[in-house]
């Protein structure tokens, strides 16, 4: 036993000084620290646990885990992408539209996929925060997005032609618009030809702005996706303001309160249209929504208040309190509203593959109350972002100006606030 | 969890196990051995201390007989202040816990000693 211990030590130490290559060359002084120590640690299972921890330190010091798991993201949104794509051009689609539809889908995949690439040279977004709220967030949310964006491109395909239309402008508006977005872009680069003391950041907002707007036109679904990714990313930046707390409270209170919509949406499964009821009440829904919204946005700043009491420079204090608010309100109603889709998507699909020629509406109904949802929620969430802010800079008013402890009050001296000398 | 600090219950440990003997070199194994952390725990802990330039970290001179030379380990004085202030802050159990490591054998005190 003990034999075989020893072998499997000098295994370890022998992969221990393969792998310390993989650390950056002025860090892998540290993977030889646990290999000279090594001879001190007493044989067996001590030792065998030394190396191995020499091991663990490389795949820190390497960042082997990040590596691997970007690896597999970007696997996952490379096979997402291929799937996508197969769905909606092998699919039923057909009609005056079908064209369109797989315009929006590769304006949909090139959007996701260069968006990392654009927020990386821009330095908008940046790597994760280091917290576990943040990374797990960022891959909650990313892994939900792409669920979605499959199962969207699973109704497409399985979609006949005798399905109704998805309510939306017509071709020709689409040109239009189109036609304005080349006309907005063709605007800021005249402006900035014409006037290169003009703000470029500026101009970038602005373009960015309205390009977004009319894109909505053209494509509501793909950008609002597309603005929920940024918005994941941009939340879970290591520069973002948003604490990892407010993080965890939002995203447990949002995904629970979608949980609670869905349930309230369908509680019974129709034999029609399994998975979707037949009657909607979207304004209980909103209402539903609200709420949920409200107690989240109330927990984050109720925490964001408490911690806010702690030594520090009050105004910037408060200044953090408000952020957290005004970020607990879109962060709670993002994660609600993406739950419907998410979670009621696949009845979609199962629909209409079941029923792939049927003209009826459960679908098409359902897309208009994810494209309600998941518009309203960080509007809504924005708003009562916006109150609950206010009222926790109200709060954190009323607070005691932090001063200094108060030196001891000298023998004899009577209290009532004021230092009084016995003489 | 010493979250007033900024460190982690088993830094403070190992900030402890240093500010007991600031003038003194310590290598890994000793530490381990005064602490109880695993090699896997410890070495992060270094690193970070030694990243943020509260620890200063060195090689051992010479060429020691029977053995490869060691990395060795101090606080630097910014680490000094740093820990005693964490030490000071760090609530009662963690300060129990630190104070509570095994007493280190005369033989694994550090290095001042030998001239190092």
């Amino acid at each position: 036993m003990d034999r075989e211990l020893d072998r499997l030590t000098r295994v370890v130490d022998g992969l221990l000084g393969r792998v310390a290559g993989l650390v950056p060359a002025g860090r892998r002084g540290w993977s030889e620290a646990v290999r000279a120590e090594a001879g001190e640690v007493p044989a067996g299972a001590a030792r065998l646990g030394w190396v191995a921890g020499g091991l663990w330190l490389v795949a820190r010091e390497a960042q082997m885990v990040r590596r691997i798991v970007y690896g597999l993201a970007i696997a996952a949104v490379a096979v997402a992408a291929a799937l996508v794509v197969r769905y909606v051009w092998s699919g039923a689609l057909a009609g005056r539209d079908a064209g369109w539809d797989k315009a929006r889908v590769v304006l949909l995949v090139a959007l996701l996929a260069g968006l990392p690439w654009v927020a990386r040279r821009r330095g908008v977004f940046g790597p994760a925060g280091a917290s576990i709220a943040a990374r797990a967030v960022r891959a909650g949310g990313c892994a939900a997005v792409l669920l979605l964006v499959l199962d969207i491109a699973r109704i497409e395909h399985y979609r006949g032609p005798g399905w109704a239309a998805l309510p939306g402008p017509g071709w020709a508006r689409e040109a239009v618009a189109l036609g304005l977005i080349a006309a907005c872009l063709t605007a800021v680069l005249i402006v900035t030809a014409r006037r290169p003391q003009t703000s470029r950041v500026l101009v970038a907002w602005c373009a960015a702005a309205a390009g977004l707007v009319l894109f909505l036109a053209v494509a509501p679904v793909q950008v609002l996706i597309t603005v929920y990714v940024a918005g994941i990313l941009a939340v879970t930046a290591r520069r973002s303001p948003v604490t990892p707390v407010t993080m965890a409270i939002c995203a447990g209170i949002g995904t629970a309160g979608g949980i609670l919509v869905v349930a309230l949406w369908n509680p019974t499964r129709s034999p029609v249209a399994p998975g979707l009821s037949k009657r909607t009440d979207v304004q209980l829904l909103l209402v539903v929504l609200v709420a949920v919204i409200a107690v989240g946005t109330a927990a984050a700043g109720a925490v964001a208040a408490r911690r806010a009491r702690g030594p520090g420079d009050p105004l910037a204090l408060r200044r953090a309190g408000i952020w957290q608010c005004l970020a607990a309100g879109p962060l709670t109603g993002a994660t609600a509203a993406l739950m419907l889709p998410l979670l009621r998507t696949s009845a979609a699909v199962h629909f209409a593959a079941a029923c792939p020629a049927a003209s009826t509406w459960p679908c098409t109904a359902a897309s208009a109350v994810w494209m309600l949802f998941l518009t309203a929620g960080p509007l809504l969430g924005l708003a009562i972002g916006g109150i609950g802010g206010s009222i926790t800079a109200g709060q954190l008013s009323g607070l005691p100006p932090l001063t200094p402890p108060r030196e001891p009050r000298p023998d004899g001296s009577r209290s009532g606030g004021v230092f009084v000398r016995n003489s | 969890m010493a979250r007033g600090s900024g460190f982690s219950a088993q830094t403070l440990l190992v900030l402890a196990a240093l500010a007991g003997a600031p003038a003194d070199w310590r290598h890994g194994y000793d530490l381990a051995s005064e602490t109880g952390l695993k090699s896997g725990t410890l070495y992060p802990i270094l690193v970070r201390l030694a990243d943020r330039g509260l620890m200063e970290a060195r090689w051992e001179e010479g060429r020691p007989a029977g053995r490869p030379p060691r990395h060795l380990y101090r606080l630097s004085s910014e680490g000094l202040a740093r820990a005693q202030a964490a030490l000071a802050a760090a609530p009662a159990t963690a300060r129990r816990t630190a104070a509570a490591r095994p007493a280190r054998p005369a033989a694994r005190r550090g290095l001042a000693g030998e001239g190092l």
